[in-house]
Order: structure tokens, then sequence, then C-alpha cells
């Protein structure tokens, strides 16, 4: 690191004057945190950052930190940060959102992003539930959570397994964070932005509002101890036996990386020659 | 409680102010969003004590000026090893002044703690010295604190709230 | 007036027999010889194999769709051939060539009047090694069009390159003895035509779109496989990797929509091609385009609707869903080219209007024009201004959507220093933060709309063809790919001495009323002409006060094209009632 580089990290600087609208007490503020810890840390140039989002309690955070930002629809989140990164390959792509935006309604972008490996980081502040909406089931939610009006008995189906289904989907870059330690979440965005290729980080973000029940998520989240983990056939097995209160960095591999083909050289005259007869 | 290996005034200075900024974030996340969600009475306590952080956090980075600082990522330093309070998920936005002092109270029990005990293991006189000092300021945090409280009625039940929760998108 | 020298030809026949070959080769040949020509097309269901019908047409000028009627006819066998029946129409002097060894013609084709060449097809390939009867059969409309050897070797040479020297030859051979089974000495049916000197393309229309795309400064489409707008994306990614640009095979149209507006938002134009499924799909993306005012064009390559409707066959029935789509007050552009030539400008243009003003533009082709290929005279550059306003040298606040007098705010490009901001669907205000106080919906929704309504177009929203008289007896208002037929239809009604207005509508919103205004003011009788079932551009019209109580409507849908004669009858016969 040169001596310019030496001064105190604040990451305060990254922060806009917009102030969230979150809940008191939401675990969203630990991911701003976090971001903002990772961003400050690896001193990215603030206009060299692009973070994406959705709809959601969760996808309001771009606007919160103070990089270029997109609040796109409700589960596109994954294909508008592809496009801008296939264009702007040097920029640092961030895409963040809820477990509904990602796993519900953009759940087909999920998978497809997993596999095509646009060289990006991916945040999922899963909170199990429906926040911006009012408190229903998400793909994440247990069967017999029954505090939703919409599913009186509980969904009845089984919570959707994101880092399992990343994994079966290509994913090289797995992790799970907690909102409760945004400093090991810091190291993790670090780490994913520095991941050539498509980063996961499912982030436990509680939602008190409408999942106070989540406050009780310090007492069971660990941090992992035999991971991160390389092999796909390995990770599978430690995930199918993992409660999904594990955290860390579970599986990373390198996989290669979509990446734009050119051969330039043509000019648009010389395609227009093509239709000569 | 883990003892810290501070050797230098310069790895102390980076400690303490990356610890400062981060109760500053809290109280500020707390002030801002009480703000947002229309609770000024307590969002002011917040407010208030982040300011008081505030002057600490400028005056360690007025001293950290000039100097060579070692670069610690935020996922290592030492404190991690104190056992987190992690109080501000019990921030709920209908709390009252009381519970809101009293919460940051419990917030900055950590910097507290973190201060004395630096202060009483490190050998370099210059880091004992600063630690000293940064552990006053905490104390005089704290009594702030306990001022208000006393002037305060005593806790009433809150956490009420007639209206059901919006549906913004 | 009507154009004359010009013929109408349909190549039919069922799986492996090459109907799609013959046309392409007879196309690229009369091209080579200095005629300009058409070719549609028409298929089964089936994938690989199934029956299939080009229609070809060709002239001594540059034409502007199908004629109504079929001149001759080579039906290499007579499988399922009712499928087309429909879809050629002949006349008395109409010849169909065929080989009686082929089996027998059905009912619904010797009913009709057309006269029949017998020809021993099969026996003269299986005279060549490696013979087809296609190209016997290419042959035979070789000779009998007048043309040479030569032009036939330059013509197998360019459209078989890839097919190896073996096929090359034996598909020589076989047309020349195909050319042989005409007598010598009949006179060409090109015998009067004149021969063009100057430089002409063969395109097809989803290639001009294409075209059009990359000289609008298109460097980034993300798009889902759909017919029939997929050769337009088959074509564009090789092309646009050549000039630095990428294709990106998205997983849905969903993703498509979203990919461009993430890549226009990096700065770089950015585009998407599909069809009425896909256009379904990207209604809430285009509508975040709008909000967010981030340019991107969407090319929909009409086909027959709703749902799945008729994937292959043309019929301009989305025009409802391209103008009222997106939900909220989603002021946007909606574009159509008139043909295949004009698919080059009118795509540029869309994306130019889209980079300038912010915001998104749909264009509307259709199977007509994406999937018929054409020879033209070149398409020449058209200067346009194409350039987005950007933020530059940003200090003090920067605000995104500032308010400005034609309402263009600059767009800050991440990489701009001091331009971050968050580019919002939300109602937002100034700077881009979420609001939903009614100053800033009311602020925001006029910008978005006066930015619009403000521009001068210019003269490009139409195209007008008018006869000298004052005032016209009919004036013929049509959009998009039938603009063709329509002036066609008009050239025969001044035949019968007519006096007659067309105006070919290309800019369909915002539509500039007083321009329209002006170009249909004093016309005695109007006519709106569509290639749909429920009239909805002259509903729109009406709706918009565009055009008196009294225009009628000549609303028709796919899958059979509109023909010029259906103008004429449509106009005259309604004229004696
Ligand atoms: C197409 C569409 N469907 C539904 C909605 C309504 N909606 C907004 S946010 C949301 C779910 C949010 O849940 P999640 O993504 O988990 O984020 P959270 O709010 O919990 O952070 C829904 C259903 C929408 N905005 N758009
Ligand atoms: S509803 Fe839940 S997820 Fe949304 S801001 Fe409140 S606590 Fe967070």
């Amino acid at each position: 690191m040169s001596e310019s580089d030496a001064v105190l990290i604040k990451p305060k600087d990254y922060k806009t004057s917009v102030k969230p609208i979150w809940c008191p007490g939401c675990g969203d503020f630990a991911v701003l945190s976090a971001i903002t810890k990772a961003l400050a840390w690896m001193k990215l140039a603030k206009e060299e950052v692009a973070l994406i989002s959705g709809i959601g309690c969760s996808s309001r955070l771009p606007a919160y930190v103070d990089s270029y930002g997109f609040h796109g629809i409700h589960g596109r989140v994954l294909p508008l940060a592809a496009g801008l990164k296939v264009v702007r390959p040097e920029l640092t792509v961030i895409a963040a959102g809820g477990d509904g935006d990602g796993y519900s309604i953009g759940g087909n972008h999920f998978m497809h992003a997993c596999r095509r490996n646009i060289d990006m980081t991916y945040i999922v502040m899963d909170n199990r539930v429906y926040g911006m909406t009012k408190g229903q089931a998400s793909p994440t939610t247990a069967a017999d959570w029954d505090k939703s009006k919409l599913t009186p008995h509980g969904t009845g189906v089984p919570p959707f397994q994101p880092l399992s289904i990343a994994l079966a989907a290509g994913a090289g870059f797995i992790a799970r964070g907690f909102s409760g330690d945004p400093n090991q979440m810091s190291k993790l965005i670090v780490e994913a932005i520095e991941y050539p290729g498509f980063a996961l980080i499912e982030v436990l973000s509680p939602c008190p509002t409408f999942r106070p029940e989540q406050k009780e998520w310090k007492h069971q989240v660990r941090q992992a101890e035999d991971i991160p983990l390389h092999d796909p056939v390995q990770a599978a097995e430690w995930l199918a036996a993992d409660d999904g209160m594990s955290s860390g960095l579970i599986y990373h591999r390198a996989h290669p990386v979509w990446q734009a083909l050119h051969e330039v050289g043509s000019t648009l005259a010389d395609i227009e020659q093509e239709f000569r007869i | 409680m883990t003892v810290p290996h501070i050797q230098s005034v310069e790895e102390f200075i980076v400690h303490a102010h990356a610890l400062k900024c981060e109760s500053e974030e809290q109280l500020e996340m707390c002030a801002d969003s009480l703000r947002a969600h229309n609770n000024p009475e307590a969002a002011t306590v917040f407010r208030t004590l982040s300011q008081m952080i505030g002057e600490t956090i400028q005056e360690l980075e007025a001293m950290a000026e000039g100097r060579e600082l070692p670069q610690v990522p935020p996922w290592d330093f030492h404190w991690q090893l104190v056992d987190d309070p992690q109080c501000m998920d019990e921030v709920h936005y209908l709390i009252n002044e009381r519970k809101a002092l009293e919460l940051a109270q419990l917030n900055e029990q950590r910097a507290l703690k973190y201060f004395q005990d630096t202060a009483e293991v490190v050998t370099d006189q210059a880091v004992k010295e600063l630690a000293q000092r940064l552990h006053d300021h905490e104390q005089r945090f704290f009594q702030y604190i306990e001022q208000r409280l006393q002037q305060l009625e005593e806790d009433v039940a809150h956490h009420d709230d007639l209206d059901p929760p919006n549906m913004p998108e | 007036m009507t154009q004359h020298n010009n013929i109408s030809i349909a190549i039919t026949g069922s799986g492996g027999s090459g109907a799609v070959t013959a046309g392409l080769i007879l196309l690229e040949a009369m091209a080579q010889a200095g005629f300009y020509g058409l070719m549609q097309r028409s298929a089964g269901p089936q994938i690989r194999g199934g029956e299939s019908a080009v229609m070809l047409r060709f002239a001594d000028h540059e034409l502007c769709g199908p004629a109504d009627v079929f001149d001759l006819w080579l039906a290499l066998d007579w499988l399922k051939v009712r499928r087309f029946v429909d879809e050629i129409p002949l006349h008395g002097g109409s010849q169909i060539i065929s080989d009686p060894m082929i089996g027998e013609p059905p009912a619904e084709v010797t009913g009709q009047q057309a006269a029949f060449i017998d020809l021993s097809l099969k026996q003269t390939a299986a005279t060549v090694e490696g013979g087809r009867v296609n190209m016997v059969g290419i042959g035979v409309l070789a000779a009998m069009l007048g043309l040479s050897v030569a032009t036939m070797h330059k013509a197998i040479q360019k459209t078989l390159s890839d097919k190896g020297k073996a096929v090359i030859s034996a598909s020589l051979a076989a047309i020349e003895a195909g050319m042989r089974l005409v007598p010598s000495g009949s006179v060409p049916l090109t015998a009067n035509w004149q021969v063009a000197t100057g430089e002409r393309w063969n395109i097809s229309g989803n290639e001009a779109c294409g075209l059009g795309a990359l000289r609008g400064g298109v460097r980034f489409v993300a798009a889902y496989p759909i017919t029939p707008a997929s050769d337009m994306l088959e074509w564009l990614a090789p092309n646009l990797e050549k000039i630095g640009g990428t294709l990106l095979q998205a997983e849905d149209e969903l993703a498509s929509i979203n990919m461009i507006v993430g890549a226009s938002f990096g700065g770089v134009a950015s585009l998407t091609a599909t069809s009425g499924p896909g256009l379904s799909l990207m209604l809430e993306g285009i509508g975040l385009a709008v909000a967010s005012e981030t340019p991107i064009t969407v090319v929909n390559v009409m086909r027959g609707g709703p749902s799945t409707g008729i994937p292959t066959k043309s019929e301009q029935a989305d025009l409802n869903q391209a103008l009222y789509g997106p939900h909220g007050d989603a002021p946007h552009l909606v574009l159509a080219p008139l043909g295949i030539s004009d698919a080059v400008f009118t795509t540029q243009w869309a994306v130019c209007l889209a980079e300038r003003l912010q915001t998104a533009t749909i264009v509307l082709s259709d199977q007509s024009i994406g999937q018929a290929r054409a020879i033209v005279s070149p398409v020449p550059e058209t200067d346009m201004l194409c350039t987005r306003q950007t933020a530059q040298d940003i200090d003090g606040e920067y605000r995104r959507y500032t308010l400005t007098p034609d309402g263009i705010s600059p767009m800050a490009i991440p990489g701009t220093p001091y331009g971050m901001y968050t580019a919002d669907g939300l109602e937002h205000n100034e700077k881009g933060t979420p609001s939903s106080m009614a100053a800033d919906h009311n602020v925001q929704l006029t910008k978005r709309s006066d930015k619009l309504l403000q521009t001068d177009y210019g003269e490009h929203w139409a195209e007008i063809a008018a006869d000298d008289e004052a005032v016209a007896d009919y004036l013929l208002l049509t959009w998009g790919s039938v603009s063709g037929v329509v002036s066609e239809g008009a050239g025969r009604l001044r035949d019968q001495g007519y006096s007659v207005t067309v105006v070919a509508v290309r800019l369909l919103m915002p539509l500039p009323l007083q321009q329209m205004k002006n170009a249909l003011s004093g016309a005695k009788k109007i006519l709106v002409v569509e290639h749909n079932y429920s009239a909805q551009f002259y509903h729109y019209l009406m709706s918009l006060g565009a055009i008196p109580q009294d225009a009628s409507s000549l609303a028709r849908p796919g899958p059979l094209p509109l023909r010029p004669g259906e103008i004429v009858t449509t106009m005259t016969g309604e004229q004696h009632e």
C-alpha cells in the first residue's frame, strides 16, 4: 500500500444524505454498514461502483450508498446488473435485494446468473419474509410459519435452499453472512468483489417488524470453521447437513467468467458491403 | 475480556477510530431511522450522543495527521473478541427517551471497556495515556446519559401502535 | 401511376424439396441480372421437412409489397399444398409448372383457371448426378425469365458458397438441364424490362432493422429468441462483435429488457428485439426505462396474436399494446417502418430519438417485413442527432432529473466523478430521491411527457404521397408494413382517374397532430388501412380527434396479407353505394 493510502478508513464517506426508511432495528442497516466498510477498505472510487437492486425494503439500499445506483423493478436486479457489467466491465457492480426479490419473482434470473458467471457480487438480505408488503411468506420461510394472513396454515411448502441451488446452478462463490456481524460481512463482501465471477452472499438479516423471533438469530448464528470448501460434492453435502445458521465463506472455486468477445477491426461500412449484390 | 495487543499509538489510533466510527454509525442510524419514523424525542437522544462521539472521532483524526498508520481491515480489529452487545436491534420505532438512553448506554459499554482494558494492560506509555483520555471521554458520555436518565420520569409502557403496518411498494 | 414490368412467382414444396433455397437462388439471380425483387415466406408448423412456400415478386423498379395474384407457380410437389392455396391467388393467365410424375394436384388447384405446364422435372433431375428437382425447376424459371447461364452461376456461387463444390456443380448442371426444358427462342418474360446499373442490396427486413440499430449507435443487445424476430438477432450477434459491441442471449424477455436498461444506464445505446409474447413480458421493464429516463429501443416484430397466435404470419395487432401497454402514465415513442428499406431508417431514428429524449422507443416491425428479403437500392446513411446528453465536469450537487426547458436532463454515466445518483422507477424528485409528493409527481410526469411533445420530429413522421390536385378524392391513411400495398393500390386508383393521397405514418406516438391535420385537410374521403381485426389504428386516431368522424376503416387480420386490389375495391366499391 502506498503512503498516501495510509489514512483512516471512513465508511461514513460512502453514505449519502438520504435517510433509510427501514424500521429501527432492521438487519439491513448492518448490510449497509458492511458495504460501506468494504468499499472504504478497498478505497474504491465512488464513481466506479454501481449498486443495483430490485424492489423490497432491502432493495432501497442503493440510494443510501454514495455510488452510482439503480433501484429497478421487483425481481429483475440480476439482469439489470448484468447489462451494466457487460458494457462497463471496469465498474464494480454489486447487486442487492431481498429473498422475495431474488428467489421468488427473480428465481429464474438467480439460477441463470449463477451459471452465466458474470463478474459481480450479489447480496441477498434474507429475512424469510416479504417485508415491504407487510409480512407474507417468502420462498425461504419455514413451511409451518403461520403468521401471515395470506397463509394462515403456513405455506406447507418446504423452503427454498438458495445456497444449494446456487451451487447446483454453477456459482463458484457462496457465502453466508449475518447482520449481527457486519465486520465479518464486510470481509465476505471484499472477498466477493475480488472474486472473478458471480459471488453470492446470503445475509441473514432479521426483520424485527414481521419476524420478531429473528432477534434470536444472534444466539443461533455461528461462524463455521471447516470452510471454505472447494469441491462441489463436498459443498453439496455440507450444505445439505447445515441448519442454515452457519456463516462464512462456504464455497470457493474458480469458474470461467462470462465475457463479451470482440473481434474489432471492422467498420459499419464493411458490414454494409455484405448486402451488395 | 481479551487483552488487546496494541503496540503503538498509531495502532491504537486506528483501533479507537474504527471503534468510535462504529458507535457513531450505530447511533446515527438509530437517530435517522427514528427521525424517519416520527419519533423525534428518541431520535434526538441518539443524535446528541452520536455528536458527542463525533467529537472524539475528530480528535482522533487530528491526531492521525502526519502519522504512518497501520492498515487494519474492519474484520481484524481486536475488539471483535469482546462479547458484542448487539443492542441496536432492540430499537423499536416507538421507544421512549429512557429506553433510547439505556440502549445507547449498552451500546457504548464495549468502547468503555475496551479503553479501560487498554489503559490497564498496555506497556507503551503514550498509548496508555491516550487510552486513559479516551476512557475519560467515555465517562463523560455515560455521565450525560446518567444525568438525562435521572431527569426522566419512570418508564411507562410503550410499543403500542393502533395502526397496522404499511405496504409502501 | 402503376408501374408494370413485374411478375409474381410462387414456389411450393414439402420437406427437403428445397423451395426456400430455390427462392433465394432465384432472387439473387434476378438481382445479378439487374432487377429488383421481394421474397416472402410461408411455412407449415414442422421444424424440418414441413411444407413451405416462397412468394417472389420481381420488377425493374423497387417493389413495396406483394401483388394481388401470382403469374407463375412452380410446384415441386403437391403435399399439403392446401395450406397455401389461399396465399397464392391466381388469375386467368397464371401458369402452374409441375411434373405429372409427382402426383395429382388437389381440386383446390385444378379448380382454378390457371394453365398447367407439365414438365418432366423429376426425370431431368435424374439425368444429373446429385441433381435435384428444385434446381431443375429454377432452371425452368430462369430460362422463362431470360436469365443467362452465367448469371445462374454467379447466383449459385453466392447462395450455396458454404455447401461445397460437389453440390454447387450438381446444382448448376441441374439448373442448366432445367433451362433446356424451355423451348429456345421463347420470348423472355423480362424482355422489355429496364436493367438497373446502379448498386443494389439484397437485404431482409430483420437485417435492415439490425443495420439501422447499428447506425443508430446500438452496441448492446440482449434478447430471447422468438419467431419472427430471431433472425435479426442472428444477424446482429456476429456483426455487433465485429464493431466492438455485444449480444447477450438472455434467459427470458424479463431479463433481456432489464439487461438493456442496465447497459443503457452504463452509457451504451441498447436494444432488444422480440415479438408479441415477448413484448407482453417486457412491459414492466419498458415502464422502468420511461420512469428512470433510461434510453432503450425495443423492436417488436409482430406476428399473429393473441397469445402464441400465429407465429409465422404477419399481423399489425400489437399496436394497442405498444401504445398503451406500460402501466401508469408512461409517455414513450412508437414508430413503425414502412417497408424493408425503411426499416434501416426507422430503426436508426428510433434509437436516436430514444437516446436524445432519454426514453423508451418501440419499433413495430412485423413478419411481412422482418422475414421478407428484397433487392433494393442501397439505403444511404442519414444524418441524425443520436447523442445522449451526458453530465460532465460536475461541480456542486448533481440533480439527475433536473428540470430544463426541453425536459431533457443531462445524464451522469457511471464513472463520471461527482455524478453519483440512484436511478429509480419509484417516483422521485429532481435529485432522484424517491418521493410520493403530489408536486414531485406532477413535475416529473409533466417533464417526461413534455420532452416528447415539445420535440419537433420534422418531416419524417410520415411519408406523404399526394397528387397535384389541391384536394384529393381519396386519402389513404395507413402505417407500417402495409404502406407498400396501400401505395400500390393508390397507384391503381390514380390509373382509374382518381386523385389520391397516401399518408403512411412512421411516428405513431406521439402523433404530430397538427401535421396530421394539415396532411388530411380537404380530403373528400378518408380510409384508414391496417392489418388487424379490431381497427386499432383507426380507433387510436379517432380517440385523438386526428381524423374526421366520417373516415372509414379497412382493417383485416392476418394471416393472409393485404393486397393492393383490396384497397381499390374498398374505395371504389364504397363509392358506388
Ligand atoms: C411485479 C411486482 N409484484 C409485486 C410487487 C409488490 N412487492 C414489492 S416488494 C415485494 C416483496 C419484498 O420482499 P423481499 O424481496 O423479500 O424484500 P424485503 O422487503 O423483505 O426486504 C413485493 C411482493 C411489486 N412491486 N412488483
Ligand atoms: S419491514 Fe422488516 S425488512 Fe422491512 S424495513 Fe422493517 S424490519 Fe426491515
